[in-house]
């Protein structure tokens, strides 16, 4: 059986493909049915409904179903746990872009 | 050091039942819906369903098909961890008004790993399954039912 295990359910994971990242993005502003992402992407539909798999199971994807259609759409709630996790290097580039300031003003004043 | 595993799902798929069963039957479908493996719809037949190890999956699972009884029943004999007895899986289908309800009972002793992984894996492998049936399956007789 293949589920995906802890160490491959999370959301950076998830997220860490470009095929899953291009579902997100063909996913992003309308509900669609796996034969369309298949269609879009151009690989394989196991590797598709398998993709849809980890990205259903951290929430970053949800499926409606409409009588015999099953419609997934994205959900972006789950990145902000991405977003929070690259906030903390942000002081980085602020310091930099200062370092940066003090640089140019040094330099004017040798002009 | 095993345990007792008693998985029992129950789906209902909105097509007719001989839809459901080629879903379940047909090497090509299974390939797409669960996992590749050389599956093959005879009675005895021994295959081994392949794909990447994870913490808790060896990487394969050798089954054998113990009973077919188109279009309602087949039961597998299932191994997918190092154990003295396999489990059996057992897919049934019945007609419902609208569609097919299908019951997946898998039982035995097993490690619990792979009682974890089964129980993670089917409800994922049901739900692959259900999008197979309604995007992927050719139309049948009776598919306007």
């Amino acid at each position: 059986m293949m589920p995906p295990s802890k160490a491959t359910s999370d959301v950076f994971h998830a997220i860490a493909d470009n095929n899953r990242r291009l579902l997100l993005g063909f996913l992003a502003h309308e509900a669609r049915p796996v034969g369309a992402c298949v269609e879009a992407l151009g690989i394989t539909y196991a590797a598709v409904s398998q993709h849809l798999s980890v990205l259903y199971a951290v929430g970053l994807v949800e499926r409606e179903a409409h009588g015999r259609q099953r419609l997934y759409r994205a959900r972006f709630e789950p990145l902000q746990e991405v977003h929070d996790w690259t906030g903390m290097y942000q002081t980085y580039w602020q310091d930099r872009l200062k370092g940066l300031g003090k640089y140019l003003n040094r330099s004017e004043d040798r002009e | 050091m095993t345990q007792v595993l008693s998985l029992n799902l129950e789906e209902f798929y909105p097509k007719p039942i001989e839809t459901v069963w080629q879903a379940l039957t047909d090497p090509a479908a299974i390939a797409e819906w669960l996992m590749p493996c050389d599956f093959r719809p005879i009675i005895g037949h021994r295959f081994t369903i392949r794909g990447n190890a994870t913490t808790n999956w060896r990487g394969w699972t050798t089954c054998v098909v113990l009973a077919l009884e188109p279009p309602r029943r087949m039961e597998w004999q299932w191994e997918s961890a190092d154990i003295d007895e396999p489990t059996r899986v057992c897919f049934e289908l019945r007609s419902v008004k609208g569609g097919t309800r299908l019951t997946l009972r898998h039982s035995g002793m097993t490690t619990r790993t792979d009682i974890e992984s089964l129980s993670q894996g089917w409800p994922i492998k049901l739900r692959q399954l259900d999008d197979w049936i309604t995007s992927r399956a050719p139309l049948a007789a009776g598919d306007d039912l």
